[in-house]
């Protein structure tokens, strides 16, 4: 499961935020399936992504896998999650994948209004929607937001408070490029979910208004 | 994760930590292993240069802490789900299983998350409190062997002392059950030492409306405002 609803941040930032799911279900379309993977592959990576991961070895665009692995990729995974770096970008990846009909399932993250209207444009019906509710409990304890925009990009929770925190001081010294702690800071994210631009967005300028 | 007394002390693991368990104390890094999720983040992306960090595998960690590793680490496989992660497909593919329907919720209660981690205690005190308003736990759930009694969310006594990243309890009721489960919530959330994630899953009605909403205001609950949309491009198993 790609905990991808639960990303925080501004309204602003995640307008360029969207994650996209392929995923097959083990005894009803995940045998035999590896063509149309490959070719749901492609399109990402014809159209754009900001990054991409493979659950099997742990690899994601920063720590070893490449546009090129990627392409040849023609397994029969469980899933193909990759983030998007804008609407556009989402919404070609959403209509190239319909125009194949592939009859996999797919799943779009992203700001509701924004995917409900990419799918009115393409004539496209939503059918099951996972709504995020936010955080309770003992909330104290959480860091501060401008961590939390960058650390809920992972899914998974595997990346640290702490190594976002530091890089985050790096960058504000002048220690650490933007692009360069952006792929320090996704390195631990396996599934690839995390997006590396808007990471570097949120280094840059920080992230003010949350939601 | 355990450290070796070849430490030098570099401090390079320290900020890898998902929940902040590797601490420098004496001029070498030591790792809390209550704490320890054994999420095997560090061993993953740090190259410690004196090779000091063990990560034991799945099948080497003992019960019950080998379920630490299970729910922390994605790569690790479940022997339940025989996949990695820490749920179900959930909505995700409910375009070809129909698992949610019409007048269904799913909740996902993601114990830990974001980045604090939890106990399986206080997953049992959660659990208990929804099992009360009717919930109905996922079978697929990597938890749901866990729980001694699925009625009650009553987890196995050996294991309430476990901390993992986070675990899921994954649950459906009827769309009109939605404000007890909100007050059930309620009810517990200042009774455990960690946060929770929230999430609902349902149908999307034809007109594009979602029809949990008018029960989740009604309730109290802001939504926020981006979410996980299945896009209906599966072929349904039954058209």
């Amino acid at each position: 499961m790609t905990h991808s609803l639960h990303r925080q941040g501004s309204i602003e930032s995640l307008q360029d935020d969207y994650v996209f799911i392929a995923r097959t279900i083990a005894g009803f379309n995940r045998e035999g399936c590896g063509p149309k993977l490959q070719a749901i592959r492609n399109i990402l990576c014809d159209v754009g992504i900001s990054n991409t991961g493979r659950m099997d070895t742990g690899e994601n665009m920063t720590n070893g896998l490449t546009e090129a692995k990627l392409r040849a990729d023609d397994s029969a995974a469980p899933i193909i999650a990759a983030a998007v770096p804008s609407r556009a970008n989402m919404r070609e990846i959403i209509r190239r994948v319909q125009a194949a009909d592939f009859g996999i399932s797919i799943t779009v993250s992203g700001l509701i209004d924004e995917v409900v209207a990419m799918c009115r444009e393409l004539g496209v019906k939503p059918h099951t929607v996972n709504l995020s509710l936010g955080v309770h409990g003992k909330t104290d304890l959480l860091p501060q937001e401008d961590c939390l925009a960058l650390t809920t990009m992972c899914g998974h929770a595997l990346i640290a408070t702490n190594l976002a925190r530091q890089l985050r001081e790096e960058v504000a010294a002048g220690r650490t490029h933007p692009q360069d702690a952006a792929r320090l800071i996704a390195q631990p994210c396996i599934c690839g979910i995390f997006n590396l631009v808007r990471a570097e967005k949120l280094l840059q300028g920080g992230d003010r208004q949350q939601t | 994760m355990r450290i070796t007394e070849d430490c030098i002390g570099c401090g390079v693991c320290v900020p890898y930590c998902t929940i902040g368990a590797i601490t420098l104390e004496g001029g070498v890094a030591v790792s809390d292993q209550d704490k320890c999720v054994e999420c095997a983040v560090c061993t993953r992306c740090v190259v410690c240069p004196v090779d000091a960090m063990i990560q034991l595998e799945v099948a080497e960690l003992p019960y019950p802490r080998n379920l630490r590793r299970y729910f922390s680490d994605p790569i690790a496989i479940s022997p339940v789900t025989l996949a990695g992660g820490r749920g179900t497909e959930e909505g995700k593919t409910n375009d070809r299983t129909g698992r949610f329907k019409f007048g269904e919720v799913g909740f996902g209660v993601e114990m830990g998350r974001p980045g604090i981690s939890t106990s399986f205690a206080d997953a049992q005190t959660v659990a208990q409190a929804v099992s009360k308003v009717g919930a109905v736990f996922e079978a697929k759930n990597p938890i749901f062997p866990l729980l001694s009694d699925p009625a009650t969310g009553t987890f196995k006594p050996e294991i309430l002392g476990e901390r993992v990243l986070s675990l899921i309890i994954e649950f459906t009721v009827s769309i009109e059950k939605t404000p007890d489960v909100i007050a059930a919530l309620r009810s517990v959330e200042d009774n455990i030492d960690t946060v929770f994630s929230l999430c609902a899953i349902t149908r999307v009605n034809p007109d594009k409306t979602i029809p949990v909403v008018p029960w989740l205001e009604r309730a109290g609950v802001a939504i926020r405002p981006n979410a996980k949309i299945n896009v209906g491009l599966g072929r349904p198993l039954i058209p």
